[in-house]
């Protein structure tokens, strides 16, 4: 069985901020290099191939650095990694990411899964599996939260707007996408890595290996562009009160009684029945 | 026959995503926000809309501000599949062009947009927060938060139509129904469905979910990474029983398991809109307070005085929560205490 | 039909598996020709509000009616009324037509079933469980008013 993982490098989260009236760029360490939910796709990747046997291999698209989430997968367990890496696959939105993912994954041998991350609130929009799904004309699910091998069926599960599915795929290869699964990434232990670095292959990949013309790569290709940062509008006038503990309880309990009818009787009545006295 | 003259100004459209109608709201959102998008682009905001015996929801979108409902009926589309779903919407777009396109942020949504975007070869900006017109090109602009929330990034689509969007529910506010309203309705030939269907379906249950009325709740106490423990939590449990309210939480919380999953307050959990919402040690990540910007008065209680949950709230406390929580809960308990005493002495009379 | 029809959010009559607020067959203005107008129906209003001439298959009137109220009916029909809705019932319990008023939260939906025949005898109409429709070779006008306002 053939698996393939598309992975996405999570930048050492650096986070532009204003201070003192000029932009800036605050870093925030990661552990890892490799998004929560990748890691689960990557995990999912390796039990089928202890179940099933097979390979599996990690695709990134990114800057050179991203090969450092690529080893990390490989000392993970995973079997080959490849990188797309080319100055015209920068500024890619989905629309171009997938159209590249797409063509390296035509150019390799032909799997039997694709395994992504699904969307998250916190990071990327998790658009890439299904668009990807899209341009290589194949079935995607998302939100997988199991995969399950039943003699020669691969069956999933997945829960969608408060419903549990079960779903057997009569077609291969199908795009999975995964939310998160039963159980944890498995660490990594030490002479993993060693292999990580020595042993197995990591190739790269340009703009010109994958038969793409610029126009359809990196911003050339994208639809969307971004125009700007902002900090969110502050939405209301906060009274903010500090150092006094004792006041902020008796502003809060004000607060309380106005909005909920509380009197100094306690508990919430309407104010009818048991006026407060004044 | 399909009428096939496209209107004259491209128009701005709303997936009709009709699955459990009455609960299910995020459609009448988007037509109310794209009324006021049509408006700024001097056309009409429409309804696309798919499905088997659907004519109680065309109804409903024009009572809930729809100008034009498009329309494609046949058994065959009686169920929400991505892939035929997909193709239906493909052509309807493709026959009438309209120049933005909104689709609810449900979890079909999320996995059906995409879909249809690269079909397309289209942009599509997920989870927007807010959509406006820039009035000095008409373009849509598009906003969603970025960097785990703490900003918000705008994109436009220069060139492509049309413009796509996914947007969650609770982000816009929908219209009152008008029983007056009228439209014209565009009835589209189905699309076929696709032979030998690759992914079967074998079993689909209803999630078991704890009864949770966190979303009609009056008030709602909240806490965050800052509640720290269990403990910090079950003085959430104590304030909200003080005041007849609902314990909700943070993502972090869940993750945690200070909360369960149902009563998690976020983009990918509950929206709330309480009188009163009391929030502990919640930062204040976008899709946090996304979630509760309906509430009518917000108090929070942060120990970073920079923290942006500051930004939300009506009445903010830097402070550490476990400090201010056990002196409301002693405050509101003794207001009680005394209550009791003189509820006691009049019935004694 | 040139105009794609209107459609009402509160009410609406099932036409050829169409919505339509308010629906014109045939010629009022000739006073012996069929008709049958199902006439837009706003909150407070009776539903259906029907009007109409109607033929039986010899080609003889068997009555008008003019939104809802019977002014012609040479062989006394009555309107009688059935579970959901109502129906024209000759005198040995034959319904020409039957309607039925399907209610949702929010609105109303009128399915018209039977059969309605010209002046000439020639079938015209026929209702059914989705709605009324044209008979295959009916040659009679329809007429929807436009959606009002943009």
């Amino acid at each position: 069985m053939r698996i393939l993982v598309c992975i996405k490098q999570v930048p050492v989260m650096a986070v532009p901020c204003l201070v003192q009236g000029r932009w800036t760029l605050q870093r925030e360490g990661l552990e890892g290099q490799i998004s929560e939910h990748d890691l689960q796709a990557l995990e999912a990747a390796l039990r089928l191939r202890e179940a099933r046997d097979g390979e599996v291999i990690v695709l990134t698209m990114g800057p050179p650095h991203a090969e450092e989430a690529l080893r990390e997968a490989l000392a993970r367990g995973a079997d080959r990694a490849l990188l797309l890496s080319d100055p015209a696959f920068a500024g890619a939105d989905t629309l171009a990411t997938s159209t590249t993912l797409a063509q390296a994954i035509r150019r390799l041998e032909s799997p039997d899964l694709i395994l992504c991350g699904a969307r998250t609130s916190d990071s990327g929009t998790g658009q890439v599996g299904p668009q990807l799904a899209e341009d290589l004309g194949i079935p995607h699910v998302a939100y997988v939260e199991e995969v399950l091998l039943e003699g020669n069926s691969i069956l999933v599960r997945r829960t969608v707007d408060r419903f549990r599915e079960t779903i057997r795929l009569r077609r291969l290869p199908t795009v999975l996408t995964f939310l998160r699964i039963p159980n944890p990434p498995r660490q990594v232990p030490l002479h993993r890595i060693h292999e990580a670095f020595d042993v197995k292959p990591l190739e790269r990949w340009g703009l010109r290996k994958l038969g793409l013309s610029p126009d359809q790569v990196g911003a050339a290709g994208s639809a969307t562009r971004v125009i700007g940062f902002r900090e969110p509008p502050a939405q209301r006038k906060a009274r903010v009160l500090r150092d006094d503990p004792d006041r902020a309880v008796e502003e809060i309990l004000q607060a309380l009684d106005s909005r909920l009818l509380l009197n100094v009787q306690g508990g919430i009545h309407d104010r009818a029945h048991n006026p407060p006295e004044s | 026959m399909t009428e096939r003259t496209t209107p004259p100004n491209p128009e701005v459209w709303v997936f009709g995503d009709h699955r459990d109608y009455f609960k299910n709201r995020v459609t009448l959102e988007l037509l109310a926000h794209g009324r006021s998008l049509a408006e700024a682009l001097d056309t009409r905001c429409a309804v696309a809309v798919l499905g088997h015996r659907i004519e109680t929801y065309i109804m409903e979108y024009i009572a809930h501000g729809a100008q034009a409902v498009y329309a494609m009926t046949a058994p065959h589309l009686a169920h929400f599949k991505v892939t035929t779903y997909a193709r239906a919407l493909v052509e309807m777009v493709r026959i009438y062009r309209p120049s933005v396109l909104l689709i609810g942020g449900t979890d079909f949504g999320m996995e059906f947009a995409p879909r249809v975007a690269k079909q397309l070869e289209t942009g599509l900006s997920a989870d927007c927060v807010e959509l406006r017109v820039d009035p000095t090109n008409g373009a849509l602009v598009q906003t969603a938060p970025a960097f785990g929330g703490r900003l918000l990034v705008d994109v436009i689509t220069p060139d492509r139509r049309p413009q796509m969007a996914t947007v969650r529910p609770g982000i816009f506010q929908e219209r009152p129904h008008d029983p007056e309203a009228t439209a014209p309705v565009f009835y589209v030939d189905p699309v076929p469905l696709e032979e030998n269907d690759p992914l079967e379906v074998l079993e689909v249950e209803p999630l078991q979910e704890e009864e949770c009325s966190l979303e009609e709740a009056q008030v709602v106490v909240s806490g965050g990474r800052g509640m720290g423990s269990d403990q910090g939590f079950s003085l959430l449990h104590r304030l909200a029983r003080l005041l007849g309210g609902e314990v909700g939480g943070t993502r972090p919380a869940v993750i945690q398991g200070w909360i369960p999953k149902e009563r998690m307050i976020g983009q990918t959990g509950r929206a709330v809109r309480p009188k009163v919402l009391l929030t502990f040690g919640t930062s204040g990540a976008l899709q946090y307070t996304a979630a509760i910007r309906r509430t009518e008065f917000i108090i929070a209680v942060d120990r970073d005085p920079d923290a942006p949950i500051f930004r939300t709230a009506d009445l903010g406390v830097v402070g550490d929560a476990l400090d201010i929580l056990p002196r409301l809960i002693r405050a509101l308990e003794a207001r009680k205490g005394t209550k009791e005493v003189s509820d006691a002495e009049s019935a004694r009379g | 039909m040139p105009n794609p029809p209107a459609v009402s959010a509160y009410h609406n009559y099932l036409v050829e598996g169409r919505l339509h607020m308010e629906l014109l067959v045939g010629r009022p203005e000739q006073p012996h020709a069929f008709y049958l107008w199902l006439h837009r129906v706003r909150p407070g209003d009776p539903i259906p509000l029907l009007s109409g001439r109607f033929y039986g298959k010899e080609g003889e009137l068997l009555l008008e009616m003019e939104r809802n109220d019977l002014i012609q009916n040479p062989y006394g029909f009555s309107r009688i009324e059935t579970r959901g809705g109502w129906a024209l019932m000759d005198t040995s319990l034959q319904s020409i037509l039957a309607v039925e008023v399907r209610a949702f939260p929010n609105g109303f939906l009128t399915v018209l079933r039977g059969e309605l025949f010209d002046a000439t005898g020639k079938r015209v109409l026929r209702g059914g469980d989705d709605g009324l429709r044209v008979w295959r070779n009916a040659s009679v006008p329809f007429w929807s008013p436009p959606p009002e306002g943009r």
